[in-house]
């Protein structure tokens, strides 16, 4: 499609990702700023002083899939100034933009024109999964397990529909009832039982005789020993109960706790990127690391 | 009894007490002691099940996984569904509506994936070989 340039910008408390991006950002210009949008609308008319006639716009948040040029044909017939994209039951942060008929004022862009103000509306019947709460995680995780989106586990199948990527140990006595994923560098015990379309994400360690069911165990995690752990979602030392939506912080460390190992940067190590295939890769803060 | 492949699959009777899951312990217990057994037991039938029948599933899914096998379970009946679940044991076993769809879950060759439109399998599907999306 001839992409010419690729520009991410992000907020301060996001900023730590840079570094985590499992490819190196040559062709990228990264922007860090506290008015995010302010800074894209910005970058829009950079764009037109540039010449370069048209961009597509994503927000990071959900997990979308979608025909790129199906959309911008669609863009091109509809000769508004830009087109976003909808689904179900409302608008996506998906946009194709004409940088050169966009407002000349740099950031005087708005993104969430109504249709009916310069701009299209591209009906999206792709795969769609807002990520807005734990449970839409949950339920990406199950719907990658079964096939229903694009979205596959890495790793080596082990067995069929059981991922279990580099550097994973399952204890020969574990058990792991498919489908599920086990993440790089992590740990399953003996006597574990992983099931019910559990991920467990890379640089994880569930402890001996633990259930995890219908769970999503977030990167750097540590479950403890004989617990039972169902329909949630964990990361380091939180819990979120899904059928109680409900949240612990759980202070005994010998239950819950965030993985921490000596003399890695877990930034670089976790990649955050979902369309490269990994279950959300933890966006964990930079922590010192202990041998383990 | 009949077989596919490699694949055993057997039917559980409509009684799963302790007499008879002895029984049928017996008969599957020299499959189990085969290199990397793969048993399919079709629960069409069971009607009552107790902790007896229970303690067999177990005990026959253990043995499988000893000799790094596995033992799936397929058209579950309503009430040892009921059993499975309040026991907590369902949870140990990948389930299937038919037995073929067990049997199939054995093989490793990726099917193609399932678009949205398509109608869901109620049980753990089939999964293909799937691509993240470019």
């Amino acid at each position: 499609m001839g992409v010419q340039i690729i520009s991410v910008v992000m907020d301060e408390a996001s900023s730590n990702l840079n570094s985590a991006f499992r490819r190196p950002l040559n062709d990228v210009t990264l922007h860090i700023t506290d008015e995010p949008w302010a800074a894209a609308a910005h970058i829009l008319s950079e764009y037109a002083e540039w010449g370069i006639e048209t961009a597509f716009v994503a927000g990071v948040g959900g997990y979308v899939e979608f025909d790129a040029e199906e959309m911008l044909q669609f863009h091109r017939q509809e000769r508004q100034a830009s087109t976003r994209a909808f689904h179900g039951q409302g608008g996506l942060d998906f946009w194709v933009i004409d940088c050169n008929r966009t407002d000349k004022t740099p950031g005087n862009f708005d993104f969430w024109a109504v249709p009916a103000t310069r701009s299209a509306a591209y009906p999206l019947y792709g795969y769609v999964n807002p990520l807005a709460h734990p449970r839409d995680l949950r339920r990406l995780v199950v719907d990658a397990l079964q096939g229903r989106c694009q979205l596959s586990p890495v790793g080596r199948e082990i067995k069929p529909r059981v991922w279990v990527d580099d550097g994973a140990h399952l204890h020969r006595r574990a058990r792991v009832v498919a489908p599920a994923y086990i993440g790089r560098a992590s740990s399953v015990h003996e006597d574990t039982l992983i099931t019910r379309f559990s991920n467990v994400e890379s640089f994880c360690e569930v402890d001996y005789g633990t259930v995890i069911e219908d769970t999503s165990v977030l990167s750097n995690s540590y479950v403890g020993i004989w617990l039972d752990v169902s329909h949630a979602v964990v990361c380091g030392s939180k819990l979120l109960n899904l059928t109680r939506n409900a949240t612990l912080n759980v202070a005994d460390t010998s239950m819950l706790r965030r993985n921490i190992a000596l003399g890695k940067d877990i930034r670089r190590e976790i990649p955050v990127e979902v369309a490269g295939g990994r279950f959300f890769g933890s966006l964990s803060q930079r922590s010192e690391m202990v041998n383990r | 009894m009949y077989t596919s492949g490699p694949v055993i699959v057997m039917q559980l009777p409509e009684q799963l007490n302790r007499r008879e899951a002895k029984a049928f312990c017996e008969e599957l217990q020299p499959l189990l002691e085969t290199d990397r057994p793969r048993v399919v037991l079709d629960c069409a039938q069971v009607r009552q099940a107790d902790s007896a029948g229970v303690e067999m599933l177990l005990h026959c899914l253990e043995a499988a996984m000893k000799r790094d096998g596995d033992l799936k379970l397929a058209a579950v009946s309503p009430e040892l569904a009921t059993i499975l679940e309040l026991t907590r044991v369902d949870r140990l076993f990948e389930m299937f509506d038919t037995a073929s769809d067990a049997v199939q879950s054995f093989h490793a060759a990726p099917l193609p994936a399932l678009t949205q439109a398509e109608a869901w399998p109620s049980g753990f599907g089939l999964l293909g070989d799937l691509k993240a999306a470019s």
